[in-house]
């Protein structure tokens, strides 16, 4: 291994609250592949953005090749040598591929706008040079047939391969990729990993955000693991891959308290049925075939690895996302390509993933809000009025804290206690079917447990609820049935408690194949 | 960038005698319409720059547009100086003050710069009412003198038609040289993702800029020029109907096309000219400046709906059609 490139020293990036980089210290050197993991909102791409200025770090001290460069804006941090590509593809849409290389040759950015309108002969010397450098990228990632192609026509995959030729033409010294492989087939997953391969031959020093594991252990040299924005582990592949504290990152963790599972009679009705559902995201096809009964009072929970699936399954429950075809029942009727204020209005309520908050309403407004589908048409009878008031006591009583904060703007609650509200806002709507997408995502343990704790309340009173969880160990503690997303399709589904003991979970979940 | 092929490099000689002979075949009221049309299409092309390349709206076009005017006129009545000299002038004005304008709003973004500009734009309008010591106030300017080479005076609007025609081509080929330069290719590149252009490189804020301060200095040649066409000038020509008005001619023609800002100017100018006609009729006398701003508002509206890339747009789909036909 070479000179350290890049120095990351006790590097803290706070928004409000929340720390999304706590003290992490680490360093890469020339010529190394490095990648970071850790699971969903563990500050995996704010460590990034703090190395390429889109984040300006509240304290610690970024370097890279000795100089400090906390304070240079995202342009200047490039010029120096360091090129990234972006989790949601950022690409020149409107331009071709050429084009959109060409943008990141540097010599293009030394031409002066008179010399520009005069089309004076020195600009046609660079122009040829910064074609030529195009195309040997666009070479290097099997793009040279589609140069003069609009970006915008290509398919996913391919856009993929083009961000990481347009951000090798910047011809850097250190190259950030951001998950790359998310959203690829198997086949452009191995096109993505030998492409990578070369550039490491190649001698350019590489840091990855991945979340397929397998990947990972594929083409690093060395492993950092984040986990609430912290470093929890760092070493070789093989040493991550045993390192417990990981696992217990990646699977979640069992609760302090340990919940009986209760006998769940066979004689509860179907309340929502899925069959055959498929469903693309773009030209991906995310959902392959779901088939789902869920049982009314019961507390199903769909888990799963990141990008298995989960939240557009919800989506497309709540009507956010069109399915290609299949259907969805509720009540034994079809409740298939529903607008989502409909289901809403009928009792299909979604609480999203991030809490949705509505940050300028107070605590108290917004469980109003909540209750939206039961006014009708001209203001509400009193006797639905009086309802109202009833539940919004009911929700104070199964969240305390909201109580204290009724006053409060719920943009300024901690995470907590935004996802609390969320719940409760979810409630108020009287779903018949309440779906929660991931409400431990970012928060500590203690306050996953307390909301955990509040969900299995729930179930005693014969709420039906779905809940997507990456944290798998702590759903499968609460929930009457469980379910394993795997790729778009159902793994294997049973009892939590035989569920929980499964090795398929740990497979999924750490991509050991 | 690709130099002219030589199909192309033929019809140079034809478009050059085809606006020789122009003025003569038209006669003198058309002539004075289409040196109207060249005056608006110099400024256009700055928004058509902007909007369609750079991915800013600016409100305040026919500010600078009044800068450059005012700039030069007043220069050319107080000082008795040659619109040879005051027109740069008022250029210069123009792309200063825009560099200030846009420096300060350089961390704006979409509506919140166009709302910035827009407040610009009524500043600017209410400086030149109440300055009258130095802009006449109200009633405006008068006698802003016209070029003259030698004894020979350019007064005709046949004369003004070459002397436009001639700017705007020159204009038209600068513009066109820069959006097809790296420095074009960049600057596109921020509208249709900024985050990747900075972090390629690209310094956005300049970027976006400079094309800012060209804009306003496109504004200001042809606020100038237009002061000496009409001898007077006054701040109701200036305000922000006619900023909306660039906007218009630049959507209307199609966004990323400086051909388009042509074809923009030209069916907006001649609208303009028909309203005139009808509206009186239809509406009665005191209708016409209403009737004209429902038109245009109601245009706009229909055009982001039903043709957001403008003429040229439909030029493109009918050209794919029949390139798919053939």
């Amino acid at each position: 291994m070479g000179a350290t490139l890049l120095e990351f020293n006790r590097v803290t990036k706070r928004f409000g609250g929340v720390i999304a980089v706590n003290e992490n210290t680490f360093d890469i050197k020339e010529g190394e592949s490095v990648s970071l993991i850790g699971p969903n909102g563990a500050g995996k791409t704010s460590t990034f953005n703090c190395i390429t200025g889109m984040y300006s770090p509240d304290d610690g001290e970024v370097k890279f090749c000795g100089e400090k460069i906390n304070s240079l804006k995202p342009n200047e941090i490039a010029e120096r040598g360091i090129a990234r590509t972006f989790q949601n593809l950022q690409i020149f849409d409107n331009m071709t591929l050429l084009e959109n290389v060409m943008v990141s040759v540097k010599d293009t950015r030394k031409t002066n706008i008179i010399s520009s309108m005069l089309r004076l002969p020195q600009l046609k010397i660079k122009e040829e040079r910064a074609i030529d450098l195009g195309m040997k990228n666009l070479q290097l990632v099997g793009l040279e047939g589609k140069a003069l192609s609009l970006a915008g026509d290509l398919s996913f995959g391919e856009q993929r391969l083009l961000e990481i030729a347009r951000a090798i033409a910047l011809e850097p010294k250190l190259l950030l990729l951001d998950e790359p492989m998310s959203g690829l087939s198997v086949e452009e997953r191995r096109t993505m990993i030998q492409l990578i391969k070369k550039l490491k031959k190649q001698g350019l020093t590489i840091f990855l955000i991945e979340h397929d594991l397998s990947t990972v252990m594929e083409i690093s040299d060395r492993i950092i693991v984040l986990d609430f924005g912290s470093k929890i582990a760092e070493g070789t592949p093989a040493e991550i891959q045993e390192n417990e504290k990981v696992i217990e990152a990646y699977l979640g963790r069992d609760m302090e308290k340990s919940y009986k599972e209760r006998e769940i009679s066979g004689k509860a009705k179907q309340i929502l049925k899925i069959k055959d559902l498929h469903v693309y995201r773009e030209s991906i096809h995310a959902l392959k075939g779901i088939d789902l009964e869920i049982r009314e009072g019961q507390l199903s929970t769909i888990i799963g690895a990141n990008g298995a699936g989960k939240t557009t399954l919800l989506n497309t429950i709540a009507g956010l996302l069109p399915p290609r075809s299949g259907q969805v029942i509720l009540e034994d009727k079809d409740i298939t390509g529903f607008a989502a204020e409909k289901l809403a209005y009928i009792g299909v309520n979604l609480v999203p993933e991030r809490r949705g908050m509505f940050s300028e309403l107070t605590v108290e407004e917004s469980l109003r809000l909540g209750a939206y589908n039961r006014y009708t048409g001209y203001g509400a009878s009193k006797s639905v009025r009086q309802g109202i008031e009833v539940d919004m006591e009911k929700m104070y009583q199964l969240f305390p804290r909201l109580k204290e904060r009724r006053k409060q703007l719920s943009g300024t609650l901690s995470g907590g206690e935004q996802q609390m509200l969320a719940i409760a806002r979810g409630l108020m709507a009287q779903p018949k079917v309440l779906m929660l997408d991931e409400p431990s995502l970012g928060l500590a343990p203690l306050i996953v447990e307390e909301i955990f704790e509040t969900l299995f309340q729930l179930k005693q009173t014969e709420t039906t609820i779905i809940l997507i969880e990456q944290n798998a160990k702590a759903a499968l503690q609460i929930a009457d049935w469980g379910y394993l997303l795997e790729n778009g399709k159902i793994k294997v589904e049973g009892k939590p408690s035989e569920l929980a003991n499964n090795p398929l979970i740990h497979e999924a979940y750490l991509s050991i194949h | 960038m690709k130099p002219l092929s030589k199909k192309r490099l033929l019809l140079v000689p034809f478009i050059l005698l085809a606006l020789v002979a122009f003025p003569y075949l038209v006669g003198t009221y058309i002539t004075g319409i289409f040196v109207l049309i060249g005056l608006y299409f110099i400024s256009t092309i700055g928004i058509s720059l902007l909007m369609g390349h750079a991915g800013l709206v600016s409100l305040a076009q026919a500010a600078f547009w009044g800068i450059g005017a005012y700039g030069s006129g007043i220069l050319a009545i107080k000082l008795s100086l040659s619109p040879f000299l005051t027109i740069p002038v008022g250029m210069v004005l123009a792309g200063g003050i825009a560099y200030f304008i846009g420096y300060l709003t350089r961390n704006l973004q979409g509506h919140y710069f166009s709302l910035a500009t827009l407040g610009f734009g009524i500043v600017i309008n209410i400086i030149l009412i109440e300055e009258s010591e130095l802009t006449g106030g109200p009633s405006g300017l008068i006698g802003v003198p016209s070029f003259e080479i030698g004894s020979f005076s350019i007064a005709s609007d046949i004369a003004w038609f070459y002397v436009v025609a001639a700017i705007g081509l020159i204009v038209f080929l600068l513009t066109k040289n820069l959006v097809q330069s790296p420095w074009g290719r960049n600057l596109r590149s921020i509208q249709d993702s900024s985050i990747e252009s900075e972090s390629m490189g690209i310094n956005i804020g300049q970027y976006k800029l400079t094309a800012f301060v060209v804009s306003a200095v496109f504004a200001g040649l042809s606020g100038g020029l237009y002061a000496s066409y009409m001898s007077f000038i006054s701040p109701a020509i200036f305000s922000f109907e006619m900023s909306i008005k660039f906007v218009v001619m630049a959507v209307l023609g199609g966004l990323a096309s400086i051909y388009g800002s042509l074809i923009g100017v030209i069916v907006v100018t001649l609208l303009v000219e028909v309203l005139r006609e009808v509206v009186p009729f239809i509406f009665g006398e005191s209708a016409g400046g209403a009737v004209e701003v429902i038109f245009f508002g109601l245009l706009l509206v229909i055009m982001m709906i039903y043709m957001p890339k403008g003429i040229m747009g439909i030029f493109e789909k009918l050209s794919q059609r029949f390139r798919r036909e053939t």
